[in-house]
């Protein structure tokens, strides 16, 4: 039996495979590669080998003294929803409901339902009117919303989820939220605010959202319109940049410039995208095709 | 001069685009080895650290790869031994996802690869992830792991199929998320 509905029958080695080219959050990267930086300045510890054996003592004492006083912590479960109160429906006056260690602030005259609550798994249902979301650290668990066929996936944020009879509006406060409609996941951050209605995604800013540009890109590059496909992708890699779809807009844009004959532009945007994706395999495909004249 | 001659001679701008270009892949490396997320930042932080301070010990830009990898693995191994300290001193860190994903089942998704990379011996994760993830070929990790090519191949098949015994016994994802309630 597969160990996961979405993934049965697929060869669990394939899914292994899914993991080339995975990145740390930006954050983190950020800091490694500062941190790398500053250290390789720094003269080794190793160079001063009279700090070393007094720390490793210092270190062995310090751990035994913490494993005679430390007691074991109980696990502490916040308090979450009740069977009876899955079903949250306001009418003339706001309400702050508790999920776990989340919080909800419910407009009035909107509804609520929880269909999945435990510690770490949370799954809601925004059915009418507009809730905003607290949602604490999640480490590994997850907080989904659900609403007129959207779902919104918490990476840990305040946001706010709104609905009409045919549209949902996500406007994110703090943090990161992922927003699917099944087929294609959009990635919202702080600032964000957007409309989504049925399967059209629509922006509060008169410009594109960055799938649809996308989306439209491949869509002029199939008409052979290359000159409009690199000012759209030129757009979105100015408005987002490390968006979502960065690895394909730089990758498109090095192979567009590369027909269009501006071999040089196509050069320097190769190196750029083997500096930000150097696992990536597409890499090795742009330096073939520079070096065999061009796609 | 390619990207190492030009950090041997110095060049701090090539020392930056050796760390900026690298940092991924050997915190990806960490993490495929068992080591934590946030340990794995230390790891890669490590690993660079010291290849800049020993640039002088690689042969050229062809063995670069294979090189950071030996120092990843000589530095994950002292850190799991660390790990392994910590852990009979310090309450267990709740699980928690190594890579940026765009949604929950992509992070839920690298939580049961990890588990499973976990139940194997060592030895066969390392090949499993170099050639499998990493995408080098037999020879090019018989060259980073210094063993026979025929090993490596191996090796692999052992990997694959414990990779995928553990794989197909573990519950289903749905069937270990429950209803708990409190008030109950």
């Amino acid at each position: 039996m597969s160990s996961s509905g979405e993934h049965s029958g697929m060869d669990p080695v394939e899914r292994l495979r899914a993991l080339s080219g995975a990145a740390p959050p930006d954050e983190a990267e950020r800091r490694m590669i500062r941190g790398a930086l500053e250290r390789a300045d720094q003269p080794s510890t190793l160079a001063r080998p009279w700090l070393v054996w007094p720390a490793v003592a210092l270190a062995a004492a310090a751990g035994l003294a913490l494993l005679l006083l430390r007691t074991p912590r109980p696990e502490k479960l916040s308090p979450i929803a009740a069977p009876q109160q899955q079903l949250r429906e306001t009418r003339q006056a706001p309400e702050t409901v508790a999920v776990g260690p989340h919080r909800v602030e419910l407009a009035a005259r909107s509804r609520l339902r929880l269909t999945r609550s435990d510690p770490r798994q949370v799954r809601a249902v925004l059915e009418r009117g507009r809730a905003r979301f607290a949602v604490q650290r999640l480490n590994g668990g997850s907080f989904e919303v659900e609403s007129n066929g959207i779902l919104v996936q918490v990476v840990g944020t305040r946001f706010t989820i709104e609905t009409t009879a045919d549209c949902t509006r996500v406007e994110v406060s703090e943090g990161r939220v992922s927003v699917s409609d099944g087929q294609h996941a959009v990635l919202l951050t702080r600032g964000d605010e957007r409309l989504f209605c049925s399967r059209v995604v629509s922006s509060s800013a008169s410009a594109l959202p960055g799938e649809a540009m996308m989306r439209e890109a491949m869509t002029l590059a199939g008409r052979g319109e290359l000159a409009p496909m690199v000012r759209l992708l030129e757009s979105y890699l100015s408005r987002y940049p490390g968006g979502v779809f960065e690895e394909d807009a730089l990758f498109h844009l090095c192979l567009a410039r590369a027909r269009l004959g501006q071999r040089e532009r196509a050069a320097e945007l190769a190196r750029t995208f083997e500096r930000r994706f150097p696992q990536s395999r597409r890499a090795e495909r742009l330096r073939d095709l520079l070096s065999e004249g061009g796609p | 001069m390619d990207l190492i001659e030009r950090c041997k001679s110095g060049d701090a701008s090539a020392q930056r685009e050796l760390v900026e270009t690298r940092t991924r892949q050997v915190y990806r490396w960490a993490v495929l080895l068992g080591v934590r997320p946030r340990e794995a930042e230390d790891v890669a932080q490590e690993v660079l650290v010291t290849a800049l301070r020993r640039i002088a010990r690689c042969r050229s830009q062809a063995v670069a790869t294979s090189w950071l990898y030996q120092i990843t693995r000589r530095i994950v191994a002292n850190q799991r031994r660390l790990a392994w300290f910590r852990r009979v001193l310090l309450t267990q860190e709740p699980e928690r996802a190594a890579f940026g994903h765009v949604n929950a089942r992509g992070m839920e998704e690298e939580l049961d690869l990890r588990r499973f990379l976990d139940r194997l011996p060592r030895k066969l994760v390392e090949v499993l992830m170099l050639m499998e993830v990493e995408g080098f070929t037999r020879d090019e990790v018989a060259e980073m792991l210094q063993l026979p090519a025929g090993t490596v191949a191996s090796r692999l098949r052992l990997a694959r199929e414990a990779f995928r015994a553990v794989a197909e016994r573990a519950p289903a994802r749905e069937a270990r998320q429950k209803l708990s309630w409190r008030a109950r």
